[in-house]
């Protein structure tokens, strides 16, 4: 099991993580650290934050346009059933702030938790499920902080440099490289976005979870439009599926999988025919997040509650896991598909699952080793660095895997010591599963790691996108050869697809 | 083909649902029978009523004329359905396809079964409502024997709900066979649409009680008079055709959870007929044995005259595309002796002469949208396309309706414009081919005797046409419903899709899988052909505003709607899959200068 006591001594206070070359983390101090000098040698487009998209406009209706009044909130609460139906009214009330009123927001909580309950045919009560539609999408999503920093989400494009932002305001911006145009997404029901995901095997295509929908924009890299209008927008909505938040592309490119955590369902999207497919199983209460292993053979499904599904793809049949610590927090699959890394929100370890592979075609299974492996401590540990001590660990909030399987990145939740830095691990595929430390990436002073993302094709290793609770957004470069270019009896055909790491440096690499 | 597959799959598989529907309609009796006796206020007695009712020999032996009776509707099931969805061009030819004999024998069948299931189920249910007859009480006076209206009622609304079934049943085409997204199992397939179905089923009930308490307020009076008059009846005080009669609550839940047993029970059958023959059939690649020459793969593909064979023959191409390492190695294989990939070039060909198809039917039309935008104005909807379907919609088979419009569409183009522009000497070669294959396949030679006597007539009727299609009435019926030649073009979609992922996901999988080089040799027609499909759909779409936006309507009319659009987005989906896994060393294959152009673009990610 690797523990962070093996990890080299983080960054000083002042200095700033740049990338990573010669197999360790180079830090600069922050008065040097130029942000264009790094993203200027990749070429990328450079998020900026402007003033009005730290003003949250989606929480503003046309209401607050006008003078502010007394309301009662009878009056409120029969104007968001006109508006919205019962569950708009009871989120009205839930969402009531005052003092005097809250036993009644209390009630309208359990009222709204009963109609989702009743909606989603759960087989037991979940607590999860009293939470407001805003509450619950900042508690399931991968955003450490989702309800009050700059940038909400962001997403790399599979294919090329292109990236979308999600700021504050829930409105969406498109980057991409060699492009000045930045066109600016918004819609009227584009609110509380949760994560958006771009389609495999297409250019344009971008899906959205929001509070009641999944929104899903065609943006034409070609268009000179700065606000691509609502025709290019198509709207995917059910009963009972909402908050949304969290999405999943089949790797081929043909289906979207979306999942509520108020829903006992996740649905399977046909995108163009706008039609869906519910797969319920009864147990968990809801599903909170979603990954699909690379390959596209299986999707890992966590709930809110301590069991997690991993589906097959071809029947969609399920294999459940139960009997864990806590609700599973995070989760990320190897490239090829054959073991799954998970944390669970109590615990400070990282489990891994392998799964077994198909031998018999016309009878798909899923596989899965019975139980999980504790492979990465997280525990918490003490760091002389600066004559002062730094303590880091505790449990995971988020966590990723590189494209190729060579790098871990894992960040720590608030409530835990150190959780201003991103731990990285070195990983190894072949011939078992190894795992080492890298180092930890530390961000300006002061600032904690919101949202990170790996970029799917990145040629000379790794680049993991970083966004910063100031909402600044960095680049690190992590620059390695892939070990099975290294260890050429280990060398697999489908590897070389990626062409990852280029032997054409003269620089020795160290390779751990 | 057709005679082995009907007999060992379609029967067994149709065999299967019936029997399914069969065995829960039992329970689904049960069930009614608990809520109509349900009393709150008496749950003991309830209990006991049910229980008495459940066991008791009448209700086994009108279960078993229930059953009978789905049995039959169920099998008429297998005799209607289509696998793509029938699009008429106006509203005359809707209106006269309710009209066919065959239609309306359905229609009246449909009626009957369900006058004789709502009789069964009065029956079963028993109290005041289970006898046609009943006494009549005058100051508590035996005076001789009434009609029992109620009883009628609700025959009679089994009557008008078996009509208006079978109605939407056609309208909606609900007996179109549509493929699912992901390949579940039966069982949850249809566990996930059961609710969904029940509330559905529900609604469409409530929504035609009213109409029905209309129909019978007014017309009631006539089947009521005859059976009076007949049988000698005498009418009780107070009717069910006045508007006190109507306000009868108990009558009108009883209606409503019948009516509900009824569309259920038959819905059902529907669903599981559907979910039994859409299931993926797995067709061998190749056969040694000379009994299963016939069934390999690459024949079901070419299997124009039965549809059903074709699309589960394309359906099993894709999914073994994706998902099967080992029958795609089959396909990659080289036959012994002769070392020739003879199973990966039937099944090429067949994808690519599947593409080709729909390529050059988008190719005419396209060119007639653009010749005719400015003859339109002055002479209605006159596209040339609409000649052919004069004869369509009278012949009589749904398999041969769609070689007729496609197949003519593509000879008058042969006879008129040969040098449209966007062709090339390539595909016109292939063109002649297709058309070649089309009158080989024994559905044609019938076809082409139609034709002569069709133009014939033509010239005299297009004039009394002409002329008719000025009064705005009749204008109405003949003008063609906007968007639906583009429709009919594009019924077929599912099959160009399923070759797209076939074709693509192959293509993906030689790279690794191809020990032979198979693939490489069709690389460049693979290419070529998809390109000049995304370019002809696409300029289709530019072309017709329309195609873009999505019905707001239910069923069917979205399915057929939305296929286009899937297959448009599937083009790109197919293309980006093979640059993806060739990178930029796809530059190297021999390719026309637009198309490399055009690939160029997509290598850059900016389509």
């Amino acid at each position: 099991m690797c523990s962070l006591a093996t990890f080299p001594i983080p960054a000083h206070n002042g200095y700033v993580t740049v990338c990573e070359t010669n197999g360790e983390l180079l830090a600069v101090p922050e008065d040097t650290y130029d942000e264009q000098s790094t993203t200027q040698s990749l070429n990328y487009p450079v998020v900026t934050l402007s003033t009005d998209s730290r003003r949250s406009l989606s929480t503003e209706s046309a209401k607050s346009a006008f003078l502010e009044h007394k309301e009662t909130l009878w009056k409120r609460i029969m104007s968001a059933w006109y508006e919205d139906g019962t569950t708009g009214a009871l989120e009205e009330v839930a969402n009531s702030k005052d003092i005097d009123m809250q036993w009644l927001s209390k009630i309208a909580c359990w009222g709204l938790g009963g109609v989702r309950w009743w909606n989603s045919l759960h087989g037991w009560y979940s607590p999860h499920l009293v939470l407001s539609s805003e509450d619950m999408t900042a508690e399931f999503s991968t955003n450490r902080d989702w309800s009050k920093s700059d940038i909400r989400c962001f997403a790399w494009h599979p294919h090329t440099v292109k990236f979308a932002v999600v700021f504050n305001d829930d409105s969406i911006k498109v980057y991409s490289s060699g492009q000045d145009i930045v066109p600016t997404l918004k819609h009227k029901a584009q609110k509380g976005v949760a994560t958006v995901a771009w389609k495999p095997l297409s250019a344009s295509v971008l899906a959205v979870a929001c509070q009641t929908c999944v929104l899903i924009w065609h943006v034409d890299p070609t268009s000179l439009a700065t606000r691509p209008s609502t025709s290019s927008v198509q709207i995917l909505m059910t009963d009972g599926h909402t908050p949304v938040t969290s999405l999943a592309w089949s790797p081929h490119g043909d289906l979207l999988l979306s999942a509520s955590p108020a829903d006992t369902a996740m649905m399977v999207w046909d995108i163009a025919m706008e039609t869906c497919v519910p797969l319920r199983r009864y147990g968990g209460g809801g599903v909170s997040s979603l990954s699909w292993s690379p390959d596209g053979t299986k999707v890992f499904a966590g709930t809110p509650s301590s069991l997690f599904r991993v589906w097959e793809c071809q029947k969609w049949s399920c294999e459940k896991w139960t009997n864990l610590s806590g609700k599973c927090q995070a989760a990320c699959w190897s490239p090829d598909g054959a073991t799954v890394l998970f944390t669970t929100a109590d615990d400070p370890i990282i489990y891994s699952l392998s799964f077994s592979l198909q031998l018999d075609e016309s009878r798909p299974v899923i596989g899965g080793s019975q139980s999980a492996v504790s492979c990465i401590d997280l525990s918490e540990v003490c760091f002389e660095c600066d004559d002062r001590e730094v303590k880091i660990g505790g449990t995971a909030k988020h966590m990723i895997w590189d494209p190729t399987g060579e790098r871990l990145a894992v960040t720590f939740k608030n409530n835990c010591n150190g959780s201003e830095y991103i731990a990285v691990y070195r990983t190894k595929l072949h011939p078992v599963l190894e795992i080492m430390p890298c180092g930890f990436i530390k961000g300006k002073d002061g600032e904690l790691p919101n949202d990170i993302s790996f970029q799917n094709e990145f040629k000379d290793g790794a680049l993991l996108t970083v966004v910063w609770s100031s909402g600044r957004v960095s680049h690190i470069p992590l620059i390695y050869i892939h070990s099975d270019q290294v260890n050429n009896e280990h060398m697999h055909n489908n590897k070389l697809r990626n062409g990852n790491g280029h032997m054409n440096n003269t620089i020795l690499y160290t390779e751990h | 083909m057709d005679s082995w597959f009907k007999p060992e799959v379609f029967r067994w598989r149709t065999g299967a649902s019936i029997a399914w529907s069969v065995l829960l309609l039992p329970s689904l009796v049960k069930c009614m029978l608990a809520i109509i006796l349900f009393s709150p206020l008496h749950p003991y007695q309830w209990i006991l009523d049910w229980f008495s009712a459940m066991f008791s020999m009448s209700t086994w032996l009108y279960t078993g004329v229930i059953i009978a009776v789905t049995i039959s509707v169920a099998s008429s099931n297998a005799s209607n359905y289509s696998v793509r969805p029938v699009i008429l061009l106006n509203r005359l030819s809707i209106i006269g396809s309710l009209l066919k004999p065959q239609r309306i024998v359905h229609c009246l069948g449909h009626a009957l079964a369900a006058a004789l299931t709502m009789w069964c189920l009065v029956n079963i249910i028993g109290g005041s409502y289970a006898d046609l007859t009943s006494e009549c009480h005058e100051e508590s006076e035996k005076v001789g024997v009434c009609l029992n209206e109620r009883h009628l009622v609700l025959v009679l609304h089994g009557l008008f709900l078996g009509a208006i079934y079978s109605t939407q049943y056609y309208l909606h085409n609900l007996n179109y066979l549509t493929f699912p997204t992901v390949q579940q199992t039966k069982y949850f397939r249809v566990r996930c649409s059961l609710f969904p179905m029940l509330v559905n089923s529900g609604r469409s009930v409530l929504r035609q009680l009213p109409i029905f308490y209309l129909v019978y307020y007014i017309f009631g009076c006539i089947p009521k008079g005859w059976i009076v008059t007949n049988l000698g009846l005498k009418t009780n005080d107070v009717a069910v055709d006045s508007i006190w009669g109507l306000l009868d609550i108990s009558l009108c839940l009883h209606l409503a959870i019948t009516g509900l047993f009824l569309h259920f029970t038959w819905t059902l059958s529907v669903l599981l007929f559907k979910v039994y023959n859409t299931e993926p059939y797995v067709f061998p690649i190749e056969s040694s044995f000379e009994l299963d020459k016939q069934r390999c793969l690459h024949n079901a593909l070419e299997a124009w005259a039965t549809p059903l064979i074709q699309y589960l023959g394309f359906l099993d191409l894709s999914l073994l595309a994706k998902y099967s390492a080992k029958r795609r190695k089959e396909i990659l294989s080289l036959s012994q002796p002769g070392g020739h990939p003879h199973n990966w070039n039937y099944i090429c060909t067949e994808c690519l002469h599947t593409l080709d198809a729909l390529t050059n039917a988008l190719l005419v039309a396209n060119n007639n949208m653009i010749s005719s935008a400015g003859y339109r104005q002055l002479s209605g909807d006159q596209v040339p396309l609409q000649e052919p379907t004069s004869a369509s919609v009278s012949s009589v088979g749904q398999t041969t309706y769609y070689n007729t419009t496609y197949n003519t569409s593509l000879n008058d183009s042969y006879g008129g414009n040969s040098t449209l522009p966007g062709y090339d000497a390539n595909l016109s070669t292939k063109k002649s081919d297709l058309t070649y294959r089309g009158r080989s396949n024994g559905t044609l030679p019938a076809q082409q005797n139609i034709f002569p006597a069709v133009k014939k007539q033509s010239g005299v009727l297009q004039k009394f046409l002409e002329q008719q299609k000025k009064r705005p009435a009749v204008a109405y019926l003949l003008d063609s419903l906007p968007d639906n030649h583009s429709r009919q073009l594009f019924q077929d979609a599912q099959l160009q899709i399923w070759a797209l992922q076939a074709l693509s996901h192959l293509v993906e999988a030689s790279y690794t899988e191809d020990t032979y080089g198979v693939v490489q040799k069709s690389l460049p027609d693979i290419i070529a052909a998809i390109l000049t499909l995304q370019e002809a759909v696409e300029k289709h779409f530019k072309l017709n505003s329309r195609v873009n936006r999505r019905g707001q309507g239910k069923g069917s009319d979205v399915i057929d709607i939305g296929l286009r659009l899937a297959l448009k987005s599937e083009l790109k989906t197919a293309i980006y899959r093979i640059i993806n896994t060739f990178g930029t060393s796809i530059s190297n294959v021999p390719l026309s200068k637009d198309h490399s152009k055009r690939l160029a673009l997509f290598l850059e990610y900016k389509e």
